[in-house]
């Protein structure tokens, strides 16, 4: 759209992993940790505050899957600006100057 | 007609649209327009149909603890409904009774209501008179006071506030109380 290359390919690949590993811890504890909760909660016999206690190691890894994902959209987001910005400045530099 | 969705991609999608809209209008519309008891608060002085009570209008004093509930997100972990699985009916039952699956009769005057959709915490749609009053003061200061292992934060500016804590207080003993399913009126104050 731009017509130029983008700012960081490094950094595209960094964020790329980023929200890759981050987007696979969450999918693993979603789907594992709601199978465990559920059939926990089917089990009466199970008071709900050892339902709650059985998740929090599963709250702990969303944290980081979450601050990955995080940290892969704010360089991917940065990669971008910096991008469209270094793409107008020459531009605008040459209309300066005629 | 079937070759012509396989032919139009815009004819596909409206008719899958349609469709879409008829099962919605079904699930929602309908059914309190066919069964009218979904709008009249809940009535029963016959043993022999169910749990027997009445459901009322809150006071000004629940209200006022009805809106501390929202204010202070009190349902982003705590459901308000007893669904129709066995599980449910004992997590919501006490002292080995079970308790009777939520009905729609008993949230006519729930506006907004409260159901939820995230049990965080445990469900709280027949927590009237399950704890007394006492109880619910020291937990709200810190739960994990009286739930090892709680996630619940606490709530000090309640627990210290006597006026705005006896509203809510009222208003949680409320709940699931128009329904009166205990034997022997085992209800705490």
């Amino acid at each position: 759209m731009w017509n130029t290359e983008l700012h960081s390919e490094a950094l595209a690949n960094w964020s790329f992993w980023l929200m890759m590993i981050g987007g696979l811890g969450f999918f693993v504890t979603l789907w594992l940790g709601g199978f465990w909760q559920g059939w926990q909660w089917n089990n009466p016999s199970i008071p709900f505050i050892d339902t709650v206690v059985a998740l929090k190691p599963v709250w702990l890894v969303r944290f980081f899957s979450g601050t990955l994902i995080f940290c892969g959209i704010v360089s991917f987001a940065y990669n971008i600006m910096a991008t469209v910005i270094g793409a107008r400045a020459p531009r605008e530099s040459a209309a300066a100057v005629a | 007609m079937l070759s012509k969705a396989d032919r139009s991609a815009s004819f596909a999608a409206a008719a899958a649209l349609v469709l879409f809209l008829i099962g919605g209008l079904l699930t929602t519309v309908v059914p309190p327009l066919v069964d009218k008891s979904w709008g009249r608060p809940f009535e029963n002085h016959d043993p022999a149909k169910g749990p027997t009570g009445k459901l009322r209008p809150y006071t000004a004093l629940e209200l006022k603890g009805r809106a501390i509930y929202v204010r202070e997100g009190c349902w982003y972990c705590h459901t308000q409904q007893t669904r129709t699985l066995v599980a449910d009916t004992k997590r919501s039952g006490w002292r080995g009774v079970d308790s009777p699956v939520s009905t729609p009769d008993e949230f006519v005057y729930d506006s907004p209501h409260l159901f939820g959709t995230k049990r965080t915490g445990p469900d709280l749609s027949r927590v009237g008179g399950k704890y007394d009053t006492q109880w619910h003061h020291t937990h709200f200061r810190n739960p994990r006071d009286l739930v090892r292992g709680s996630v619940m934060p606490p709530f000090p500016w309640i627990a210290n506030d006597p006026e705005e804590f006896t509203a809510l207080a009222t208003y949680i003993q409320t709940l699931g109380r128009a329904k009166d399913w205990r034997p022997d009126k085992d209800y705490e104050k």
